[in-house]
């Protein structure tokens, strides 16, 4: 993530994807595909809190997954990202 | 003094002796006896760092399964198998985190008071390494419960 992010989640809550965070992709869901971090931690927040990954569809944040739950979380509007693709690590 | 001041000075010089009454060793006096992580598991330390609400201490549910207390200024540690996992509190409404935890893993949960109707919510958040680490440093091991 070459640029912080601030995300208003629709419930009043808000979060920040950081300056500097590795994303790795986990897979791939109909909204987009899915990346995770240990860079940070992630959740999202309504009237319980919920562990996410964030869901990417054209360089655009769409929305959150839930590992736990297995669902999309989506968002109101589609928030541009500013990321650099790093290069996969070359086998051995 | 009124009655009504009394009362309530009363009622917050009683939580606050309440706060102060958790006892066990720091959590800075025994990581050296804290046992190893067994492989294959993960380990999740649940805490709560302030007496606000102090009278109120709900059990901690790990997946249904009541793990620990929730008592102010106290921390205790559960180790489990990867997986996903539900912390649940209970007071008039129930509070719940869900989060994955890897083999090798450490995670902090960190029990925080809202506002209730009636009695106070404690609810658990997922709070970054760092902090969490800090922020045990003080607290009181209190055992837990349950497997």
């Amino acid at each position: 993530m070459e640029e912080e992010v601030h995300v208003s989640l629709g419930t009043g809550y808000s979060r920040v994807l950081k300056k500097g965070t590795t994303w790795h992709f986990v897979g791939t869901i109909a909204s987009g595909d899915v990346f995770r971090t240990k860079d940070q931690i992630l959740t999202v927040e309504a009237s319980n809190i919920h562990e996410a990954y964030i869901v990417v569809s054209s360089g655009n944040l769409v929305g959150f997954y839930l590992p736990v739950e297995k669902t999309f979380s989506p968002l109101s509007g589609a928030l541009e990202l500013s990321i650099k693709e790093l290069a996969p690590k070359s086998l051995p | 003094m009124n009655s009504l001041t009394k009362a309530f000075f009363t009622a917050g010089l009683l939580l606050v002796m309440t706060g102060c009454a958790t006892t066990g060793p720091r959590f800075s006096e025994m990581t050296a006896s804290l046992a190893n992580l067994p492989s294959d598991t993960g380990r999740i330390y649940i805490y709560r760092s302030s007496s606000f609400g102090a009278a109120v201490q709900p059990e901690v549910k790990l997946n249904g399964e009541v793990v620990g207390q929730s008592v102010p200024y106290g921390f205790f540690y559960v180790d489990k198998k990867p997986g996903n996992y539900e912390v649940m509190t209970s007071t008039e409404v129930d509070r719940k985190l869900s989060m994955t935890l890897e083999s090798g893993q450490t995670r902090f949960v960190r029990l925080s008071i809202s506002f209730g109707f009636f009695v106070g919510h404690v609810y658990p958040e997922l709070v970054e390494d760092e902090i969490g680490r800090q922020e045990i440093q003080d607290l009181r091991y209190i055992g837990n419960s349950g497997p």
